[in-house]
């Protein structure tokens, strides 16, 4: 009978426990348009989402391959759930994350890279820092001043980076033009290949993929046709040392786990909040051999000149 | 805008893609069309490829050998279509029903499964696959010869499969049957056409083919796996099956003009930057509705299409 009241008192405590447990911890979840292990944007998220375990006190969850029409249902779940905090992973969550807010006035959303929003706090890079610095070096090393970029749909990030791109592009070559194609489905692997090749054979000589999965069909093209990729969010030195010019990253795992300290420290506003070039250690890859050594300290020079707002964008 | 029509070099590189982005969706309309000869409907053409193109990474990662990696998506593509024909031909379901369900079962399992055994990522993976290899005379036909008579094997393989398919439906004892079941299968029975026995043995078959066109993208195209590689192809294919009037020739035309203009599309979309490239995006579509309506003529689907046949019932 002791034994079993002992065993019962222990169930309790442990239940107390648990329950204690998730009281205190700091609940976030994140909700994902592709896949965890894309080697891309989601996978940063992910990773973010898991640093930010470390700080100690956070509980972590995420909901992969969400269609923009189970948006609000997944992200209403978690805050009906108790979660703290919300991560729309991408631009397309801010309509969700509006209705979001205005049901559950106590939990706080982010999106990445969206518009500015009343009432949501969105994450933004400053595309067009980190494309110019690859437009640089892609200027630089091009032989005709012909660039491409290729996205899956009109979005305006994209449109930033193409900006950048170019101006990137107009320090070596004032007449040099960035072909762009859309090839209207983020993982299509073999499409965005084909389309790869399509512009090489327009004499395109260094290419920008800003997909999700599908960026390795235009990392292959690129290996394949003796020409160059550079990336503007991810290191594509990982996928290909040989076609990778440089690239820089866009810590997107590092703005989550800001995002989740800054929340649980109580001093996440809703608010636009701008990561321009610095903001994050490790946001450049490693130069290809073929880049001399001028050319990598003019990036240099021109990092400062983006930090202290030197440069403009038109 | 079209003067890349008038460069060689640029024009073989415009059809060579175009064909390129074609030979998956012609595996799995002629698949597609040998089971809707038979009068069964196969919706799951979109799953039968994604199955086959994880069999094939699967295979081909495992042994080295890329017909390795053929020989398990064929396996693969036929099992489904066993499921297929017990659901759909013995059980009498819906084979929409069914079709849909095996395309939704194919899209989550090959995720989870390529997690499980590739845990570095199947992406990241560079797959010894068929490689192009011209053939002896035919590849020094001036420009078709490059286009067409130095592909890989796989190519050479379709263009066999797509004569052979004509051959045994229109010209043979055996295609005779096929279509009866199709058209009339209680008079096919009267006559002593084993019914069930010839549409499990065409959907099998007909899977089987679906799936090397999964193979395809991943053996010959980008050599690599990674979720939902096949993005909608399959659905395409569903089209072209329509367009092409249930003739397997004809339904290889369509694939080619949905791949040609597809490529046409991505490229013109470079060139004209004024123009919204949705105008592009579209343009396949509207072709195919443009030669939809332009086929005069009664459209004849196999009348017994998606009916069930129970040799009792009137």
């Amino acid at each position: 009978m002791l034994n079993r009241n002992g065993l019962l008192a222990t169930v309790a405590i442990l239940a107390g426990m648990t329950y204690q447990a998730l009281a205190d911890d700091f609940r976030v979840a994140a909700v994902l348009p592709g896949v965890v292990t894309d080697k891309s944007f989601n996978q940063q998220v992910f990773e973010g989402l898991k640093a930010s375990e470390k700080l100690g006190g956070v509980e972590i969850a995420y909901t992969e391959k969400v269609t923009q029409a189970e948006q609000v249902e997944v992200m209403s779940d978690y805050a009906r759930r108790g979660y703290n905090l919300i991560v729309g992973a991408g631009g397309e969550y801010v309509d969700a994350a509006k209705r979001i807010r205005s049901q559950f006035p106590d939990v706080s959303v982010v999106v990445l890279n969206g518009a500015e929003t009343e009432n949501v706090t969105t994450l933004m890079f400053e595309h067009e820092q980190f494309a110019y610095l690859v437009g640089l070096v892609a200027g630089r090393v091009s032989k005709n001043g012909t660039l491409a970029a290729l996205t899956a749909q009109p979005i305006p990030a994209f449109d930033r980076v193409v900006k950048g791109f170019t101006t990137g592009l107009h320090v070596s070559h004032p007449e040099g033009k960035v072909l762009t194609t859309l090839t209207n489905d983020w993982s299509d692997v073999a499409k965005a290949k084909a389309a790869s090749v399509n512009l090489i054979s327009q004499g395109a000589d260094v290419l920008l993929p800003y997909l999700d999965g599908a960026y390795l069909g235009v990392v292959q093209a690129a290996d394949e046709k003796g020409v160059y990729v550079v990336g503007v969010a991810q290191d594509l030195a990982v996928d290909d040392p040989k076609a990778n010019l440089f690239s820089t990253i866009q810590d997107y795992g590092g703005m989550v786990s800001w995002s989740v300290a800054k929340a649980k420290a109580g001093e996440l506003e809703a608010k636009r909040y701008d990561f321009g070039v610095g903001s994050f250690p490790n946001e450049m890859g490693p130069f290809n051999d073929v880049v001399p050594q001028n050319v990598r300290d003019e990036v240099k020079a021109a990092v400062e000149d983006l930090k202290a707002g030197k440069v403009t964008f038109k | 805008m079209f003067n890349f029509l008038f460069d060689a070099h640029q024009l073989s590189d415009f059809l060579g893609s175009g064909i390129g982005l074609s030979v998956p969706l012609i595996f799995a309309a002629v698949g597609g069309v040998i089971c809707e000869r038979a009068g069964v409907f196969n919706i799951a053409l979109e799953g039968q490829m994604l199955l086959g193109a994880l069999a094939a990474a699967v295979g081909a990662n495992l042994s080295g050998s890329a017909e390795v990696g053929l020989i398990s998506a064929v396996l693969t593509g036929a099992l489904s279509g066993v499921l297929l024909s017990i659901l759909g031909v013995s059980l009498r379901g819906n084979q929409i029903v069914i079709g849909l369900a095996i395309t939704l079962f194919a899209s989550g399992f090959t995720s989870f499964m390529s997690r499980v055994l590739f845990p570095e990522g199947a992406n990241s993976l560079r797959l010894d696959g068929f490689r192009p290899f011209g053939l002896p005379l035919l590849e020094n036909i001036p420009f078709f010869g490059k286009i067409l008579f130095q592909q890989d094997a796989l190519f050479y393989l379709m263009l066999i499969l797509v004569a052979v398919t004509m051959f045994v439906i229109y010209r043979t004892q055996l295609g005779l049957s096929i279509r009866a079941i199709g058209e009339n299968p209680g008079a096919a029975d009267t006559a002593g056409v084993p019914v069930m026995l010839l549409r499990y043995s065409c959907v099998i078959a007909g899977s089987a083919i679906a799936a090397i066109g999964g193979a395809y993208i991943v053996l010959a195209q980008v050599f690599l796996f990674s979720d939902n590689i096949t993005a909608g192809k399959g659905f395409i294919a569903l089209g072209a099956i329509v367009l092409g009037r249930w003739n397997p020739l004809f339904a290889t035309l369509a694939c080619l003009l949905f791949g040609v203009f597809d490529a046409l599309q991505l490229r013109m979309q470079a060139t004209q930057p004024d123009i919204p490239a949705q105008l592009f995006a579209a343009m396949p579509y509207v072709i195919s509705i443009l030669a939809f309506v332009g086929l005069i003529g009664l459209v004849h689907p196999p009348a017994a299409g998606g009916k069930h046949y129970d040799r009792e019932v009137r």
